[in-house]
């Protein structure tokens, strides 16, 4: 068992970078939860989460001996799972990547019908998302979801700060007009038949 | 704030909400760990479904079977078609395309997981054998047989066929069963269905319909001395509406699926049936999901769930069906069966917007009138302002 490694970001890179398993360790501890976060926003609680989870910090651990200055390490980490899941998106785009109501892990009794209205709502929502364009699908997800700073979503996702605002601008009419045509996401955006 | 950013933020919660129980960071950690890259220079262990199920390390496990635990060890194969396991006791598996991991080994056998994909599997025969195979929600025990495992977790179909022996299905839909040599069967979660075919179907043959000329259902019991798997989270009646099982003669009978009418689904509770209604809803199948909500209310009608399926009903009309008048007389009974039910407000604000457009005027002029009483916040006060003040109509 590996002594809890103690540092701050630059010795904890140090740490990573000599293959020394605390700072290994101490790096997932610090950066599993954003790194999920991430994942769970753009992706969604798909499947291959921990799978995801874990590519990312083998490429983190990888290629950690590149990171030039050690106190971005939370916005370099984060870029890098933001690239995974761009990653995923596209080799996934098959599958379905939220289930909410999958037969076996639909639990024996429903959701009380508030949590019913709600999670079909939300359920709804994925399925319009799921149908974005991938690039339009992160900066949305990051935006609306995480509500993470365009500045910032333009860092991770290595685009300028005027194309992020124009991908969101695009993500965004497109999510109106497919959830107008969705009956039951229609009055989050407005019913336009009233 | 709109009411998408609301819907946003609730999906934001609702991830959160799942980090603590959905072990997600807890197996990716547990993948690390035990692919090394915590401890060594990392090499990716976590592969596609091309080069799916080797094993490297853990066919190193398997020469000390019984001595070497190789927990969850992913690994990776060049070239699919050389992709065998082969265990010290004599026990292989062949992968094809597959994505499957050890999750444990130890001198009683393996528990091998499935992700995607097929695997051929000939496990050696002893009389402390206990091998499982999990799938998806699936799980398989077995002693010594030969069989091929498929699960698409996409389509979420399980297809489970027998050369020899016999293994323990257990699983959603088909309960408990044993599958024997030159059975084989299908279990479809997207259609609800489950499919035998082979020379031995019809030891587990029965009719979900009442004076069927089949015997009832009775399936086996265990023969196998294995762990009890842990209760299926859904348990569910092993055969269900839909399924359909084939005799066999000696040779795989051709698959085939039957709708079952909603009057069998009366062994099914009453929340159980208003998930499978939400289900099909959400699959877009409008039809089974109307029969449902009606099952739920006939079949169970002094429930919550009967009271809820009646609103959902009614949504299902006006969102789908664009039967305004019949939406609004479903919205109606609701509020009459549950005046401060959960989906009061909506059912009422949806009340007049139905009664508008089926050209009800005065009937949506009224019920607007009630609905400000009763909500003086609700979501559909703007609608209904209107509708009083005849601007709406």
């Amino acid at each position: 068992m590996a002594l809890p490694f103690q540092g701050n970001d630059e010795s904890l890179v140090r740490g990573c970078v000599a293959g020394r398993a605390n700072a290994r360790e101490a790096l997932f501890v610090r950066f599993a939860p954003l790194v999920r976060r991430i994942l769970v926003r753009t992706l969604g609680p798909a499947d291959e989460l921990a799978d995801v989870l874990q590519e990312v910090f083998v490429e983190a651990f990888a290629s950690i001996r590149q990171l030039r200055d050690p106190s971005s390490l939370r916005a370099w980490i984060s870029r890098i799972a933001v690239n995974r899941a761009r990653r995923s998106i596209r080799s996934a785009r098959r599958r379905r990547w939220l289930r909410f109501f999958s037969p076996d892990e639909l639990p024996e009794r429903p959701q009380s019908p508030a949590d019913l209205e709600q999670s079909d709502a939300v359920a709804r929502l994925y399925r319009v998302l799921e149908s974005l364009p991938e690039e339009e699908r992160v900066v949305l997800c990051l935006h609306r979801i995480n509500e993470t700073p365009l500045e910032e979503i333009a860092r991770l996702c290595d685009l300028s700060l005027a194309t992020t605002r124009r991908r969101l601008a695009r993500a965004n009419e497109r999510l109106a007009r497919c959830c107008a045509a969705d009956p039951a996401l229609r009055q989050y955006v407005g019913d336009t038949n009233r | 704030m709109t009411a998408l950013d609301e819907l946003f933020r609730r999906a934001a919660r609702a991830q959160d909400e799942s980090e603590q129980s959905d072990g997600v960071i807890d197996e990716a950690h547990q993948k690390l760990v035990s692919s090394g890259a915590m401890t060594a220079s990392p090499r990716r262990r976590t592969v596609s479904a091309r080069t799916g199920l080797v094993l490297g390390v853990a066919i190193a496990a398997a020469a000390v079977f019984g001595l070497v635990s190789a927990r969850s060890r992913w690994t990776s194969s060049p070239r699919v078609s050389d992709s065998e396991l082969r265990f010290s006791d004599g026990s292989t598996i062949q992968q094809h395309g597959a994505l499957a991991r050890i999750e444990s080994v130890d001198r009683h056998g393996a528990t091998v997981r499935l992700e995607r994909g097929m695997i051929h599997a000939a496990i050696e025969h002893r009389s402390d054998t206990r091998w499982t195979m999990l799938a998806g929600p699936f799980r398989i025990f077995v002693i010594g047989t030969k069989f091929s495992l498929s699960w698409d977790p996409s389509g979420r179909q399980l297809n489970l066929s027998l050369t020899e022996g016999a293994v323990q299905l257990q699983g959603p839909l088909v309960g408990s069963q044993r599958v024997s040599s030159s059975q084989s069967v299908r279990v479809d979660l997207e259609t609800q269905t489950v499919q035998w075919s082979g020379a031995d179907a019809g030891a587990v043959v029965a009719s979900s319909e009442p004076g069927g000329g089949e015997p009832a259902v009775e399936p086996p019991s265990s023969a196998f001395p294995v762990e009890r798997p842990r209760p299926d989270p859904a348990p569910r009646p092993s055969l269900r509406p839909g399924d359909s099982i084939a005799r066999g003669s000696g040779s795989r009978a051709p698959l085939r699926t039957q709708p079952a009418p909603p009057e069998s689904e009366a062994v099914e509770t009453a929340s159980s049936l208003l998930t499978r209604a939400e289900q099909a809803r959400l699959d877009g199948d409008a039809a089974r999901a109307r029969a449902l909500y009606l099952s739920v209310d006939r079949l169970f009608p002094t429930s919550r769930e009967a009271s809820t399926a009646i609103f959902l009903l009614a949504r299902l009309r006006a969102d789908v069906d664009r039967d305004w008048r019949g939406a609004a007389e479903d919205f109606s009974r609701y509020l009459s069966v549950a005046p401060d039910g959960p989906f009061a407000e909506a059912a009422a604000g949806r009340r007049i917007e139905a009664l508008l457009r089926a050209g009800d005027f005065v009937g949506a002029r009224q019920r607007s009138t009630e609905y400000l009483q009763r909500y003086a916040v609700g979501a559909h006060r703007s609608l209904a302002e209107r509708v009083v003040s005849g601007s709406t109509l």
